[in-house]
């Protein structure tokens, strides 16, 4: 086993665990943190892929603004505390651990049956003025279009809560 | 040159996370545990997304990244906001409160 | 803007740079910015103003008009037709339909009258409708009105000239039921609508088998391309010369096809003239304010059927059979509402009979190959029917709306202006002083020939019967309920200067035309030439004969009216007693109401009652309800899958996802 075999297998196991951490516990900010140790661990395998773009605007954007934004929710409407009472649906947790099962082992058939194997050479791909190159060239439409998303993402939030006036 | 690590390994990887940020959806009740397993399945499909342009030796699946990123930001900033405005509304923040399209 | 100047008989390629031609939408653009200021803020507006705008804005496009006009005249003849295009406005496939305008002889007289008239109408409307509460509804409508009947006579295509007509037909219907709290008024709105409409159709029908025939709509396109008989694709897709594919004869009776088209054509105009068998609208379009009658029945609306015979004499020129059916109908209906006018005793009905009979008179000149004569009448009968419904509505003003004849008499004492007016109104109709007696006596001089020159001499009888007894019985006499009498009082000067400008436009419009034996002066037919072509020259003994002739009778008809309502008033009823089922029979204007309610009404009422009760219930229903059922059934067995829980949704999206995913591998064949 090479060692980044042995790399990866550690960040693998670091992601699942965070992920089984923020799905276990009952306090949203423990599950909050926990979703940012899988943010931080999905960003070391970017990379090892060779994306280091991605990697850095992984941490930056979700572990970073993202998250700190949900925490700022959580403390702001105070919901630090466990959930509420006994859930009436927890006869469908049996059939949801089954369906999150076959459905993980659907997609993993689906992904192993293409058969990926590293491109060769490699050097090209590892270069942030390629991507550069590729989103202000071949992709500038979409990227002017992301921008215009955003714009309206900003004035959807501030529509959406705005308080009516004379009061809520 | 062999591979440093086996991609089909990052796949898998990414098939559980989904299927977790799935699991989240159903079974949590705290709807900000629920946006956070969204989250957690965006992210996977990145990774996987990663991994194929990395299979196929170009850029392509990067730039998709890139864009999910971009969105996902707008889409937690105006989930968060339908969460604030919901919570405002009904004085918590159960999934199973929000239930007017009962039949 | 561009203007098409004439070259041919009729019209088509222009000395370029002729400004003057940017006024002619002027005359339209007038009357609808006094309907959309009055529409608009009509409630809010001082009541001075309201009514002051919209004469305001008539007046205006009346200037509009006269300086169109002095434009033309200054102009040789044949350049004296030019189209207008204003925006390009419809495609029909590969037909383009623009907004055109016609300014020729004809259109530029029919703006002129209408105009004038209708200016008097709306300075005499603001005294008559002083105390209306809703002045800017009424104003704004009567501008409308004009609008629509200026885009009548100025179109330049079919189309337009379309928008015009159903637009004058709309507005007559809002009008007539202006007061529409009141049933009666209301009901007649709805009536005269229905009623046009129906003629419409036809109407419709022709101008759509123009448009296939030729390619166009446009008058002058369509009247160069018969005159020059150019060749034009027919339906069946044969290229022919146009008069070969007009006169072609088509399965219906063999009758060819401009036969029909003139026919269609003529319906429109029987719906909208209110003649025979489609006149019962007008009558009843009595319901509306007086001066709204005088505008429908002198400036706008009726005379549009005459109008687009005369348009259109072209095509009826090439039908003996249709203008021979012109002249049935007109003199038919001429002789058929005079009787009705004779035996009426609501003084509003009586003037509207007398419409009815003189348009028919104009329908009768048109067909007897005189179009100018007929529209000589038409611009005559314009100025003293406007003069004698203002005298009506003078009388109804000062008597507090007393529309029964026998309930008034003697009223000349205390409103002379209004009497003096009516007496000119009703003579100048009677043909016995001008311009009613050249303008009449030009049609039965044209008329001569037909072999209905008898109903229109009987006619001319007639109508100097029942217009002196209708004067009489209002004006003369002794008061038969004299506290009526006693209240009377003559209108205000806004209502009687508009009627004494009338009356002098009564006896001035006769310089138009004079007959031959006073002096050879005919600058009306000669300006009217390069739209409705040469009036051929009577002889100057006929002409005479016929005047002598017609004037005989009419006097005849006066002096009998005179004698039976003034001198022996109980001879009549007398005769009536004797006859009684005469009476009965006119009386009830010849049951053609009864007719109407017993073969249109009453069978529709009696299938529709079939059709509700066994098909509607047991058939219809049962479906409608079955299904509503059926569904309702399976919504309230398929609700429970909506729990409205969002887990629940996640978890069938994520069994059906794995399911897509399952599928995907197995058609892919790289399943382990």
């Amino acid at each position: 086993m090479s060692a980044g075999q042995i790399v990866f297998i550690v960040i693998a196991v670091g992601a699942i665990l965070g992920a089984v951490g923020m799905l276990s516990s009952p306090n949203p900010v423990h599950s909050a943190l926990f979703l940012v140790l899988t943010l931080f661990c999905v960003a070391v395998i970017y990379l090892l892929l060779g994306a280091e773009f991605l990697a850095v605007i992984q941490v930056i954007v979700y572990a970073g603004a993202i998250m700190v934004l949900f925490l700022f929710v959580i403390m702001l409407l105070n919901l630090g505390r466990d959930e509420f009472g006994p859930d009436p649906h927890r006869q469908q947790y049996p059939i949801s651990y089954l369906a999150t099962a076959v459905f993980a082992s659907v997609l993993s058939t689906a992904g192993l049956a293409v058969g990926l194997r590293f491109a060769e050479p490699p050097g090209i791909l590892i270069s942030a003025d390629r991507l550069a190159h590729l989103l202000f060239i071949s992709y500038l439409l979409p990227f002017e279009l992301a921008s215009l998303i955003l714009l309206i993402a900003i004035i959807g939030i501030v529509v959406l809560v705005k308080r009516p006036r004379g009061g809520a | 040159m062999s591979d440093p690590f086996s991609l089909n390994g990052v796949i898998v990887l990414s098939a559980i996370l989904f299927s977790m940020g799935a699991l989240g959806v159903l079974i949590r009740r705290n709807i900000i545990v629920v946006f956070m397993s969204i989250e957690l399945m965006l992210n996977a499909a990145n990774l996987a997304f990663v991994a194929f342009s990395r299979h196929h030796g170009h850029l392509n699946g990067q730039v998709i990244v890139f864009f999910t990123i971009t969105l996902a930001a707008a889409e937690v900033a105006v989930g968060l906001a339908v969460i604030v405005a919901l919570f405002r509304l009904r004085g918590s923040i159960d999934v199973d409160r929000a239930s007017l399209l009962k039949g | 803007m561009t203007g098409h100047q004439a070259s041919d008989s009729f019209l088509s390629t222009l000395p370029a740079g002729v400004e003057e031609w940017s006024w002619v939408p002027l005359v339209l653009i007038f009357p609808f910015i006094g309907f959309v200021i009055n529409g608009i803020w009509g409630r809010r507006l001082p009541e001075i103003l309201v009514g002051t705008i919209a004469s305001l804005a008539i007046f205006l496009s009346f200037l509009s008009a006269t300086y169109l006009f002095v434009t033309l005249v200054n102009l040789p003849p044949k350049f004296r037709t030019v189209e207008v295009h204003l925006f390009p406005w419809l495609t029909a496939g590969p037909v383009p339909i623009p907004a055109t305008l016609l300014l020729d002889p004809l259109s530029v007289t029919m703006a002129l009258t209408v105009t004038s008239v209708s200016f008097l109408i709306h300075i005499y409307s603001i005294g008559y409708m002083a105390e209306d509460p809703e002045l800017g509804r009424y104003f704004a409508l009567l501008n409308l009105f004009v609008f629509f009947m200026l885009t009548l006579v100025m179109a330049g295509n079919g189309a337009v000239l379309f928008i015009g007509w159903e637009g004058v037909g709309f507005c007559s219907f809002a009008l007539i039921s202006f007061w529409y709290s009141r049933d009666a008024a209301a009901e007649a709105g709805k009536k005269a609508f229905i009623v046009t409409r129906t003629g419409d159709l036809f109407f419709l029908l022709s101008l759509l088998t123009l448009l296939a025939l030729f390619g166009t709509l446009s008058f002058g396109d369509i009247s160069l391309a018969i005159a020059r008989n150019q060749p034009i694709t027919s339906l069946s897709g044969v290229r022919e010369p146009a008069r070969e594919v007009l006169l072609h004869p088509t399965g219906f009776f063999g009758a060819d096809l401009v036969t029909l088209i003139c026919l269609g054509l003529f319906a429109g105009a029987v719906g909208k003239s209110a003649q025979l068998p489609l006149y019962v609208w007008l009558p009843d379009a009595m319901e509306g304010p007086t001066p709204v009658s005088a505008l429908i029945h002198a400036a706008t609306m009726v005379t549009g059927g005459v109008y687009l015979v005369a348009r259109l004499h072209f095509l009826f020129a090439l039908s003996p059979v249709a203008s021979g059916v012109v002249a049935g109908v007109a003199a038919l209906t001429a002789i058929y509402s005079a009787l009705l006018a004779c035996v009426e005793n609501d003084i509003k009905r009586v003037l509207a009979y007398s419409t009815i009979s003189q348009i028919a008179y104009m329908f009768l000149g048109c067909a007897s190959g005189a179009s100018s004569a007929g529209l000589y009448h038409l611009v005559t009968h314009a100025y003293f029917k406007a003069l004698l419904f203002l005298s009506a509505g003078s009388v109804l003003h000062a008597t507090g709306n007393i529309l029964d004849m026998r309930r008034l008499g003697g009223l000349a004492r205390r409103m002379k202006a209004t009497t003096v007016s009516f007496w000119i109104g009703g003579l100048a109709l009677s043909g016995i002083i001008p311009s009613g007696l050249f303008s009449k006596d030009f049609i039965l001089a044209y008329a001569s020939q037909s072999a209905w020159y008898p109903f229109a001499l009987a006619t001319a009888f007639l109508t100097a019967f029942y217009i002196t007894r209708l004067g009489v019985k209002v004006f003369h006499g002794s008061p038969r309920e004299p506290e009526i009498v006693s209240h009377a009082h003559e209108s205000p000067q806004v209502m009687t200067i508009p009627m004494g400008l009338l009356a002098t436009g009564t006896i001035a419009v006769s310089v138009l035309w004079l007959p031959p034996f006073i002096k050879p002066f005919h600058p009306l037919s000669d300006f009217l030439l390069p739209s409705l072509g040469p009036t051929h020259e009577l002889a100057h003994e006929k002409e005479i004969a016929v005047t002598i002739f017609s004037l005989t009778v009419s006097g005849a008809g006066l002096l009998l009216a005179v004698f039976v309502y003034l001198w022996r008033p109980g001879l009549l009823w007398g005769l009536a007693q004797r006859l009684p089922w005469v009476y009965q029979l006119v009386a009830h204007k010849f049951y053609v109401d009864e007719i109407y309610l017993s073969l249109t009404a009453r069978p529709a009422k009696r299938a529709s009652q079939l059709i509700s009760g066994a098909f509607d219930l047991g058939v219809i229903d049962a479906l409608v309800n079955g299904t509503g059922a059926l569904v309702a059934y399976l919504g309230n067995q398929s609700r429970r899958v909506q729990t409205g829980a969002v887990r629940n949704y996640a978890l069938t999206i994520l069994f059906a996802g794995a399911l897509v995913l399952i599928f995907l591998i197995v058609r892919s064949g790289r399943a382990p």
